[in-house]
């Protein structure tokens, strides 16, 4: 490992803003996981479902969890700009 | 009362003790001062720890070896256990804690104790300590002065000590001096008869100086002068075990049950170890003389010889009481058993929780459960609903539609009895509770304060839709009273929706994202009544000033509706999750919630 190398560890080892991005963008990962794969049964539950009233509320759903999946993915990808700039 | 006539009657007998013997004041003087020693110790490290204890007693809780180390750790620096017993039990009260947990970390501190006999029998009475405490109180002084919080808690921890050392010089003085003119071990006594009366002696003598540490103290030094006999001070030594639980009962008098139960166990383990070191005198004397033997202390060592019976019957009892702590636990629960709390009185805003961050925390977030609970009392009977069918499997619409008749319920009267008494009790505990060096607990603290506050403006809704849903039950037009059975079937819906999560705050996944769809159903419920309303009036089956009513009404089931989930965010919610502070990131905010419901198809 060259010491410039060595130095960037060193100093994001002991920049506690960096850690917490670090922590943050594994957290998100996480969370998007999950997301995801609610989104992946909600939208199985749909499909077999049968109940029109329900099948609103299915729907509603589907579209929530769109929606924070995207705004998750926007906020990943700014904290991993952070980190490039 | 009471207790003023025991203090005039103290003063009294102190002021003649003191006309009548120069050496009975240079005993009390020591005692008094050892004891101001120990607050400042107390002081020294609360201070200086800034939270490390409570961080510590968080991750501790998983193993027993550790609760008793703990407890053995923290005894042994702070040379008291009053502090650990007072931080315990409102860790307790708190539900922070198990009792198990608990009574672990109790026997630790028990054991604990033991150390400053070995401290005084085999430092301080064998080398000149008072030559050191004056160095050592500049030091503490000196530091004490400064602006440093650290270094303050130091000073305070070298004050302590200087104030310890001094304490035991003048007892010791005072009892070397008091053989000149009377000697006490005249009086000693043997057989059962002597275990009993000085072990009752120890019980009184720990009462009233309220420390076991410094009763000991007295019963080494006057040992050391040869004022008791060995087998006395080791009757006296197990009335201190007897005595020091007193501390822990008064400690638990400002508590709940659940620091009455801590309370009862220390009870139960002190007086079992004596049992058993009274039973067993012969044979702990016995090992004593052994072991004194193995590691080469003097036969007539007399003080080491008590420390090290002092430990001993300590550790048995540790070691025979161990395996029961589970059961112990568990009789204690049945023993003491939790009173149903009051629905209109505070139940968890203990004096005790308001000492440490953590607990007062969790007290102010349990009051605001049982206000909540107050609430969807309130809203339920106001709604013509009851628990026991709103909380069940059943379709709410049928619910709805079997209970018609909406009663006189005095909203105003009820506020009053189930709201505003807590409500006041939870705002002034809350403003009681200042804690400078953990911002994090005060930031919850703030977030409690603003689910309290939606609960009241929920309620301030109900109110204001009351008399509308009462004219509606008495309506003779049909779509009005349809409309108007709607909105009890969508509060309801929500209160159900809402106690799952209040049940299953700990296993729900992402539970902070999972109310996002909750508002969304609310917004889009909401968009559908105001559809409904316009579609009635265009058809005139409804006339334009109830459909305005209606419209106005929508509202208030809106802000009740959001303030409810807003509360619940912050009450229901596991905060300490990892995944907390990410999930807050990813909401939908209120004009992105919109977007959605709006571009969701119909």
């Amino acid at each position: 490992m060259n010491k410039i190398k060595l130095l960037s560890k060193l100093q994001s080892f002991f920049d506690a803003d960096e850690r917490k991005r670090v922590q943050s963008v594994d957290e998100i990962r996480v969370v998007l996981n999950k997301l995801k794969n609610k989104l992946l049964q909600t939208k199985k539950s749909y499909s077999l479902c049968t109940n029109e009233a329900f099948k609103k509320a299915l729907q509603l759903e589907i579209d929530v969890i769109t929606a924070q999946i995207e705004k998750g993915e926007r906020y990943l990808e700014e904290l991993v700009t952070k980190n490039d700039k | 009362m009471i207790r003023n006539s025991f203090l005039a009657l103290t003063v009294l007998l102190l002021s003649y003790g003191f006309w009548l013997s120069a050496d009975f004041k240079s005993i009390v003087a020591g005692i008094s001062i050892f004891l101001f020693g120990m607050m400042s110790l107390q002081q020294g490290f609360k201070s200086f720890t800034g939270g490390v204890l409570e961080k510590v007693l968080r991750t501790i809780t998983d193993s027993l070896i550790k609760r008793l180390c703990f407890g053995i750790i923290t005894t042994t620096m702070m040379q008291s256990s009053s502090l650990l017993s007072v931080l315990v039990i409102s860790f307790i009260s708190a539900g922070l804690l198990d009792l198990a947990a608990g009574i672990g970390i109790i026997f630790g501190a028990n054991l604990g104790t033991t150390t400053g006999a070995w401290l005084v029998a085999g430092f301080g009475l064998k080398v000149k300590i008072s030559a050191y405490a004056l160095p050592i109180l500049v030091f503490g002084v000196l530091f004490i002065i400064q602006k440093s919080k650290n270094l303050q808690g130091l000073g305070y921890i070298l004050t302590g000590i200087g104030f310890l050392f001094l304490g035991i010089h003048y007892m010791k003085e005072g009892f070397d001096a008091f053989k000149d003119t009377i000697s006490l071990s005249d009086y000693a006594m043997t057989g059962f008869y002597g275990l009993f009366v000085f072990s009752a002696l120890g019980v009184l003598t720990t009462v009233v100086i309220q420390s076991s540490g410094a009763a000991m103290v007295l019963i080494i030094t006057a040992l050391a002068a040869g004022q008791i006999s060995y087998e006395n001070s080791l009757a006296l030594a197990i009335g201190t075990n007897i005595g020091t639980t007193m501390t822990a009962i008064l400690g638990s008098l400002s508590a709940n049950i659940k620091g009455k139960r801590l309370a009862g166990a220390h009870l139960v383990f002190n007086l079992f170890t004596s049992i058993i070191a009274i039973i067993f005198l012969r044979q702990f004397m016995w090992a004593v003389d052994w072991f004194c033997n193995i590691v080469d202390i003097a036969a007539d060592d007399y003080t080491l010889k008590l420390a090290t019976f002092h430990t001993l019957f300590n550790v048995v009892g540790i070691v025979l009481m161990l395996p029961f702590v589970n059961p112990l636990a568990r009789v204690l629960e049945l023993l003491l058993v939790d009173k149903a709390g009051a629905v209109d009185k505070p139940n968890f805003l203990m004096d005790s929780a308001l000492e440490y961050p953590d607990t007062a925390v969790e007290a102010v977030r349990s009051e605001t459960e049982h206000l909540y609970d107050n609430v969807v009392h309130i809203i339920l009977k106001t709604m013509g609903l009851h628990r026991r069918d709103v909380f069940t499997d059943q379709q709410m619409s049928a619910i709805v539609e079997q209970y018609q008749k909406l009663p006189d319920y005095d909203l105003d009267d009820a506020y009053k009895r189930n709201f505003k008494g807590i409500y006041s009790a939870i705002i002034h505990f809350i403003s009681q509770a200042r804690f400078t060096w953990e911002m994090q607990q005060s930031g919850r603290l703030y977030w409690l304060r603003e689910a309290n506050l939606k609960l009241a403006e929920s309620l301030k809704g109900v109110k204001h839709l009351q008399k509308n849903l009462q004219k509606s039950s008495l309506s003779q037009n049909f779509y009005l009273k349809q409309e108007y059975d709607k909105v009890r079937c969508q509060i309801a819906t929500l209160l159900r929706e809402l106690e799952l999560f209040k049940s299953e705050n700990t296993i729900s996944e992402l539970p902070l994202l999972s109310q996002d769809m909750l508002k969304a159903q609310l917004k889009e419920q909401n968009q559908q009544m105001m559809e409904n309303i316009e579609v009635l009036i265009r058809e005139n089956k409804i006339s334009a000033e109830m459909g305005t009513s209606l419209m106005n009404d929508s509202a208030y089931v809106y802000d009740i509706q959001s303030n409810l989930i807003s509360m619940a965010a912050t009450v229901f919610i596991n905060q300490s999750a990892d995944s907390t502070d990410v999930e807050r990131e990813m909401m939908l905010s209120d004009s992105e919630l919109s977007e959605v419901v709006e571009s969701s198809p119909e």
